[in-house]
């Protein structure tokens, strides 16, 4: 023995004094560590609940803070995944607010309803003052055919490989999609990316960027004050702008409707529209024909095979290469310049220039007050201008005479 | 250091225990623990008792709090640093705009083309959301969604300011 008994029996209280001193400051200590500051403390709960999705059958989310992601997966389950943050001034009244925190899951004839329910005391709680702070992320794996609705405010959402129909709504934040079928997607604030979806594709924002592309079906897109860019879609494009650019490449046919945005539209199967206003326009590349209407921007045609009908009234007018079909253009007060038409060309501006190489079929140019130059146009012009010069190269001048000169 | 009173009782008391060799060197524990003051059996009995109960309280404390676990690395929620800097954040875009609207408000009240009109629409529909951001985070101000979202707005309405006044005739 190393110590005599009494001296050991209180040298054992003493060592268990201290251990319990440890203790009792690790108790101490230990919640602190959790906290994020020494004025606010963070606490998260997990929910996990797993269904069975039957045949036909939906999956509705309905939801208020938080981000939102949807998984398409084999099989029939709805494997609802769900992390629940809270903070507070204290780690009771976090952990508290956290566990009233509910995610209701209700199964239906329709299929399956999840419900975020924040506790209607403790938001009145909150209001007098307490700072404290909430949001739920989802994250759920569904069957890839089935058909979702999701209602989200405060956070992102992001879905892929679900290929049910979809109606997606969100108020801040972003909205991305991969890999789905058709649907329906609206947000308020935040940007829209839809990326790959096998049927008709409708997409509509306030006041974020939207990017669609690699559509199967045929495109919608409403935006207010945000730009639109869409690639690749199979079926025809429709596309309501405001505030933002457009950019739209490859679709069988487009109608494109904005007020003050650019515009540009490439690789069009079909027919092309565009109305602006206050933007310029660029398109090249139309299968059909392409009617534009600008008011005060500039407007661009290339390589478009059929008619062309393009009226700007304070914007420059330049194309090229229409291969099938006539072109008609009518300017108030910008340039003309046309370059390879094949078909008949008629052309007026009231304060411009008007400048055309190699038109193939019959011409007429008229411009009040700015001069018309032509060259390479052999099947005749017949050139008006009030007080401007008209200069002809390689060209056969028609009857009525030019009001002013012919050189 | 002299020994305490009580213990040089126990040790001079006769026939209770055999005398330890007297200058044997105490253990190393023995003297690691001898600045703790001798107490009563009572006081250590009483002692050890509350030593248990604090042991006993600490695990249940981990007990009931395991489901919980602390937020670490996750974005969802502020930490208050963070909140600090988006808060200073949103007061110098408030100011920054303040500045901006007062200059392009007679382009606002009177826009003269329409594409002044399409602004001043623009920033109607920024107002509101920002008004209803800022309800928002005043019932959960550190909700990182929310805050990223008025700045964003914050940001947007001082653009399309500076755009409205790039505008000026």
């Amino acid at each position: 023995m190393i110590c005599n008994q009494p001296t050991f029996r209180r040298e054992l209280l003493r060592l268990a004094a201290v251990a319990g001193a440890l203790s009792a400051m690790l108790l101490f200590m230990a919640k602190p560590l959790h906290a994020a500051t020494p004025a606010q403390d963070q606490v998260s709960r997990d929910f996990h609940q797993t269904v069975t999705l039957g045949a036909g059958q939906s999956v509705r989310l309905e939801h208020k803070f938080g981000s939102v992601t949807l998984h398409g997966e084999s099989g029939r389950d709805v494997r609802i995944s769900a992390t629940i943050r809270a903070e507070a001034s204290s780690h009771e009244e976090a952990e508290s607010f956290a566990q009233k925190i509910k995610i209701e899951v209700h199964q239906t004839g329709e299929g399956v309803r999840i419900k975020t329910i924040y506790p209607e005391e403790e938001k009145k709680w909150f209001h007098s003052g307490k700072h404290s702070s909430w949001s739920v992320s989802y994250d759920i794996g569904i069957p890839s055919d089935a058909p979702i609705t999701v209602r989200n405010s405060f956070g992102s959402v992001e879905v892929s490989g679900v290929h049910g129909a979809a109606d997606v709504e969100n108020g801040y934040g972003t909205v991305t999609v991969r890999d789905a079928g058709a649907g329906r997607w609206n947000n308020a604030f935040g940007s829209i990316e839809l990326a790959g979806a096998a049927g008709n594709v409708s997409v509509s924002d306030n006041n974020g960027s939207v990017q669609v592309s690699d559509v199967k079906g045929a495109l919608e897109v409403r935006n207010r004050f945000g730009s639109i860019t869409a690639r690749s879609i199979q079926g025809a494009a429709t596309i309501t702008g405001g505030n933002g650019a457009v950019a739209l490449t490859d679709a069988a046919s487009a109608n494109i409707t904005t007020s003050f945005g650019s515009v540009e539209a490439r690789n069009v199967r079909g027919d092309l529209s565009v109305r602006d206003n206050n933007g310029n326009i660029e398109i090249s590349g139309v299968g059909g024909s392409a009617d534009v209407t600008d008011s005060f921007g500039n407007v661009g045609f290339s390589d478009v095979h059929g008619r062309v009908n393009c009226t700007t009234n304070n914007g420059r007018v330049k194309g090229s290469s229409v291969t099938g079909g006539s072109v008609t253009i009518r300017d108030s007060f910008g340039n003309v310049e046309l370059d390879t038409i094949s078909g008949a060309l008629d052309a007026e501006t009231s304060n411009g220039r008007i400048a055309v190489r190699d038109a193939r079929g019959s011409v007429t140019l008229k411009s009040s007050f700015g001069a018309i130059e032509a060259s390479n146009v052999p099947k005749g012009i017949r050139a008006v201008t009030g007080n401007g010069g008209i200069s002809l190269t390689s060209a056969e001048i028609l009857l009525p005479r030019p009001v002013s000169e012919v050189l | 250091m002299s020994s305490p009173s009580g213990t040089r009782r126990v040790r001079d008391a006769p026939g209770l225990y055999a005398p330890a060799v007297p200058d044997a060197q105490p253990p190393l524990f023995c003297k690691w623990l001898s600045f703790l003051p001798s107490f009563s059996p009572a006081w250590q009995t009483a002692l050890a008792g509350a030593l248990v109960l604090a042991l006993t309280i600490s695990a249940g404390w981990f007990v009931i709090y395991r489901p919980l676990r602390a937020v670490d690395d996750d974005q969802s929620l502020l930490k208050s640093s963070a909140l600090k800097e988006v808060e200073s954040a949103e007061t110098a875009y408030q100011r920054a705009i303040d500045k901006l609207a007062m200059q392009a408000k007679p382009q606002l009240e009177n826009p003269a083309t329409p594409l002044l009109a399409n602004y001043h629409e623009k920033l109607l529909v920024l107002d509101s959301a920002i008004a209803d951001l800022r309800a928002q985070a005043g019932m959960n101000p550190s909700n990182a969604q929310l805050r990223y979202q008025l700045l964003a707005m914050y940001q947007e309405k001082q653009h399309t300011l500076e755009e409205i006044l790039e505008a000026k005739p």
